[in-house]
């Protein structure tokens, strides 16, 4: 496994597609992070003659981490679509399978290395609230928490890029169809209109999870919930794999 | 061919199986569940002394929940809120209803304000304005009450009629009362000798007629020993009831409020309109609905000298909006048109209602300290008071929020002396200030500079790479 991490991580870091995604969700981060930043700084003035006194960790921090998953949903699946789709189009894949891995090794390695270009992305975005602890109290706990969020969220989406990406050849296809899949999984609260679903088996957007550890509060259905869909897409991805050696 | 079709019947039922134990889990987890409030002051957690009551809860209680499908940011408020009282005890379950796509069921519990939750137990109901904790919990509490609450109306002194349907009279005031877990009796303290053990509160509802010494002795005994009062005054009151309201550090000028917001929004002008309230009141929290009074006198506090200590605590209610005040005599045969006619000075907003409390018994320092403290051997005396009676009769109780206005007076004046109070715990707030300069470099950094230094690391390492 820790072969195919270190084949990944030097695939993805030797190109300039990694490096420019995470460059491009500082930027968009950077932009929504200081204009908000600047938005609750006049809200604060007002405060001051009399308005709605400003709370940093009500007004700020949870939208701000919800933000960032958001984020993660369209950037995520630039990253996962050639993880198996160009190993197919290179003829790569093939001799992958050929070597001593079993399927669990390959997908492992292939999630963690995309794991770390995420961890980059999150790490570089700690930056803005560094920012915002010098200018007032946030209770770090709380970030902690919508940041293990956020990575679990990230699991989930490289988990569900990589079934697709392993279903396709093309990476556009396997780029389209994980955006479009990630987006039905988006939408999925708004459809459950009687509540019965979310009655019996809790929410089942991966975003409506991830609101609740913005705020602070980890809650087991949640952690539950990441690691089940993360282990289903990751399943599904290895009988995909295997189906390949007796459909020859 | 018969191997390729064995492994795709078996990779098609594990898929399945796969699903299956996906969605099993997730039921599971749904159903037991743990949840960890990592905020300081876990405002998202049920304090102690609600879940303490909720635990307590043994017949199943029914929320419903009366807000708008498009109201999202209220739904997932109230499901958080209620999602954590069910964990603490299933038996207290909720439903959301959109009064707007159920009028009938809105109508059935005369639902005025979006956010207000009925909670049903068997035929009891208890209302709760707002989604919020301290009243939810408090209303739980009133709800456990096993012994009913009994209002007795005084009578003999011209008071305003409670049997007839006519508007004057307070049948529906009754009805509500009765919905809502109270009894409710006339009492003549001339034919009983003091006011019944059983009596939560004493309603006076305009009376025209000075209470007889007897009866002032009978009623001042039972108001010492821990007695609540709501004493509504009607023009024809005058300066009989100012004993009363001097008790409570309150008095009722003999005026009437003649509501210039109001006319100018086209109300006649003997209306005058409550359109603020005190927030920080547990009566008026979360009420934001108008309350229409008729005839209104104001409520206002008597001024202390300096120096001069008291022991009562004085709440004002509701206000209305730009208005004036004149003079009883001034108006006696008088058209009000004319009256509001002549030149007048608009003086602000008017206090229409007011509660105040103090203590008595203990000690003379338990006796003294803030009268919204409370001690074991003290009782709290509460007394509401409006300077009108018709906002609970039968033509003005369904109008707007003077349903609800009156009722909170009642919960209030009725409720236990261990009312839970829970302090709102999401108050942390701190000002942000930044200097233009240290905003612009905040946008450098965190815009231009750091993914810059990314992309440019980026950069060399590509390239080094080709190499």
């Amino acid at each position: 496994m820790i072969a195919v991490f270190l084949r990944e991580v030097k695939a993805y870091f030797s190109s300039y597609l990694a490096w420019s995604l995470v460059a491009a969700y500082l930027v968009i981060y950077g932009v929504i992070t200081a204009f908000s930043l600047e938005d609750l700084a006049q809200i604060s003035m007002q405060a001051m003659g009399g308005g709605q006194p400003v709370n940093i960790m009500e007004m700020m921090i949870p939208p701000l981490l919800s933000m960032m998953g958001f984020l993660l949903l369209f950037f995520l699946p630039l990253l996962t679509m050639r993880l198996f789709s160009g190993e197919k189009r290179s003829g790569t894949l093939d001799l992958l399978l050929t070597y001593p891995l079993t399927e669990a090794q390959i997908i492992g390695g292939k999630l963690l290395a995309t794991m770390l270009v995420v961890v980059l992305m999150l790490a570089f975005s700690l930056s803005g609230f560094i920012i915002l602890g010098k200018l007032s109290a946030i209770e770090w706990q709380v970030v902690a928490s919508g940041y293990l969020g956020l990575l679990l969220l990230s699991a989930s989406f490289i988990s569900f890029g990589m079934w697709v990406s392993s279903l396709t050849s093309s990476q556009a296809v396997s780029g389209a169809a994980t955006y479009g899949g990630l987006l039905i999984f988006w939408i999925l609260d708004g459809v459950d209109r009687t509540g019965i679903i979310k009655q019996y088996f809790g929410d089942l957007s991966p975003l409506g999870h991830l609101t609740t550890m913005t705020k602070g509060v980890i809650d087991t259905q949640n952690l539950v919930y990441f690691i089940a869909f993360s282990f289903l897409f990751l399943f599904l991805t290895a009988r995909v794999l295997e189906s390949r050696k007796w459909r020859g | 061919m018969k191997f390729r079709l064995k492994f795709c019947i078996l990779t098609f039922v594990s898929v399945i199986l796969a699903l299956a134990v996906f969605l099993f889990v997730l039921l599971i987890s749904q159903k037991n569940h743990h949840k960890f409030d990592l905020t300081s002051e876990h405002i998202y957690s049920l304090s102690p002394q609600s879940v303490q009551t909720v635990q307590e809860i043994k017949d199943p209680i029914e929320a419903l929940v009366f807000l708008a499908e498009s109201d999202f940011a209220g739904r997932e408020k109230a499901r958080e809120l209620l999602d954590n009282y069910n964990r603490a005890n299933d038996k207290l379950t909720y439903r959301f209803v959109d009064p707007l796509k159920s009028p009938a069921t809105a109508k059935k519990y005369d639902i005025r304000m979006p956010g207000t939750i009925i909670l049903e137990k068997g035929k009891k109901t208890q209302r709760v304005q707002g989604v919020a904790e301290e009243e939810l919990t408090n209303a739980l509490l009133a709800m456990d009450r096993s012994s009913m609450k009994k209002v007795y109306f005084l009578k003999g002194h011209g008071e305003m009629g409670e049997d007839s349907k006519e508007t004057s009279s307070f049948s529906q005031f009754r009805s509500a009362m009765t919905s809502e877990g109270f009894a409710s009796d006339e009492l003549s303290l001339l034919e009983k000798d003091s006011v019944p053990e059983d009596a939560s509160v004493l309603v006076i509802a305009a009376p025209k007629a000075e209470m007889a010494p007897v009866e002032r002795q009978r009623f001042t005994d039972w108001l010492d020993k821990g007695g609540r009062v709501f004493l509504m005054l009607g023009l024809d009151s005058g300066t009989k009831y100012d004993w009363l309201l001097e008790k409570f550090d309150l008095r009722c000028p003999d005026e009437m409020i003649i509501d210039v917001q109001a006319a100018l929004a086209g109300a006649e002008p003997v209306y005058a309109i409550a359109t603020a309230y005190n927030s920080d009141a547990v009566i008026t929290r979360n009420f934001s609905t108008l309350t229409v009074f008729k005839m209104a006198r104001p409520i206002t506090s008597i001024e202390h000298k300096e120096g001069e200590e008291s022991n009562i605590s004085i709440i004002p209610l509701a206000y209305t909006g730009v208005a004036y005040t004149v003079a009883n005599d001034n108006i006696l045969n008088k058209d009000l048109k004319d009256v509001v006619n002549q030149n007048h000075k608009a003086e602000g907003s008017m206090p229409l209602a007011a509660a105040a409390t103090y203590k008595v018994g203990g000690d003379d320092k338990a006796a003294k300290d803030k009268a919204d403290d409370k001690t074991d051997n003290t009782k709290l005396v509460k007394g509401v008071f409006t300077g009108n009676a018709d906002f609970v009769s039968n033509e003005l109780f369904g109008a707007y929020g003077n349903r609800d206005f009156a009722m909170n007076i009642l919960n209030w004046l009725t409720e236990s002396e261990n009312r839970i109070t829970i302090r709102p715990r999401n108050d942390k707030t701190a000002p942000i200030i930044i200097s233009d300069r240290n905003m612009t470099v905040i946008k450098v950094l965190l815009i231009f500079a750091i993914p810059l230094a990314v992309f440019l690391v980026g950069l060399s390492n590509v390239r080094k790479r080709g190499r």
